[in-house]
């Protein structure tokens, strides 16, 4: 895969590890440790992805902070934006998993999977092609039922933006 | 594309019950002239149409009608997807013998992105190999809802 490619992934993971250390002190104590842990994981998912760039001769560009795409005053907005967070890396890993092939596509393929149960762990409905709509502005994404695992869909404001540094 | 989606629901609908049950509908015709990934195309088809059977036959069911109903419809884009501009076929019939429950349905849709992983692994075609791996990514999802959902 080009370095481009790994860059794309290396900047992705580094975006999430950014927003969990804004979004983990905002999230009620009880979920904490599962935000850590998410953090955790794309701490190494970064690394991986700057070694192998390292490894064909490249340098990372990892800014190290980023803007956000709406504020994070709460609970909601801090579940919002680690799912807002693995959307966008399933995006990344199911777009450039057909750069890959044998394992290292089936790497790429089950990270985007990781990705997306931690998005519905935060409280996103389901979606049929995740990673295609963006969190912050879909807000008819289910049955209105109101029980889904956390609630918290349909999110006021947002304005779309990525994470940008 | 040799075989129309509406002849693969139509089998699909006949051996709905040996499908959701985990087995290959070994009824269906194989034809010489596809390709792999027309294999995987029609594989992976199969397996969607048996999802959408199991919530439909769960939806009929139980008091959780939209949840499944809503499940259901994400597979039903997933087949459109794997067969895009072919309007031929609606969604395939309740016909699952027995309506399955919740954990049931969890262990289908872990079970499926499995298969779909395996898919996308397997698939020659860039673009098949994204749409695979993002109907892996919502079947686990949907597992991990399922999971979540009234626990």
């Amino acid at each position: 895969m080009s370095p481009e490619l790994w860059q794309q992934v290396a900047a992705g993971e580094d975006a999430a590890v950014y927003a969990y250390g804004v979004l983990v002190p905002r999230l009620p104590a009880a979920e904490r440790n599962r935000g850590i842990d998410a953090q955790v994981a794309h701490s190494r998912a970064r690394d991986a992805a700057v070694a192998e760039l390292a490894a064909g001769g490249g340098e990372a560009v990892l800014p190290g902070a980023f803007e956000l795409p709406f504020a994070v005053d709460g609970a909601t907005d801090a579940r919002r934006l680690a799912a807002y967070c693995e959307n966008r890396l399933v995006n990344i890993y199911c777009t450039l998993s057909p750069e890959q092939t044998g394992p290292d596509r089936r790497q790429f393929v089950e990270a985007a999977r990781e990705c997306g149960v931690r998005a519905v762990g935060w409280g996103q409905l389901p979606e049929a092609f995740p990673g295609t709509t963006d969190p912050t502005t879909d807000t008819d994404r289910g049955p209105a039922d109101g029980d889904g695992p956390a609630g918290g869909d349909g999110p006021a404001g947002g304005d779309g933006a990525m994470i940008q540094p | 594309m040799p075989i129309s989606r509406r002849t693969l629901l139509l089998a699909v609908a006949g051996s709905a019950a040996a499908t959701a049950a985990g087995c290959s509908a070994e009824s269906l015709p194989v034809l010489d002239t596809e390709s792999p990934d027309d294999v995987t195309r029609r594989s992976v088809a199969e397996s969607e149409a048996a999802l959408i059977a199991a919530y439909r036959a769960a939806a009929a069911e139980t008091a959780e009608g939209a949840r499944w109903e809503f499940l259901a419809g994400q597979h039903v884009q997933h087949l459109a997807a794997l067969y895009p501009g072919d309007t031929s076929a609606t969604a395939s019939p309740s016909t699952a013998a027995a309506p399955p429950g919740r954990k049931a349905l969890r262990r289908m849709e872990a079970r499926a992105a499995r298969q779909r992983t395996d898919a996308a692994v397997a698939a020659q075609d860039a673009e098949l190999a994204q749409l695979l791996a993002r109907i892996a990514t919502a079947e686990a999802g949907h597992a991990a809802y399922l999971s979540a959902a009234g626990s």
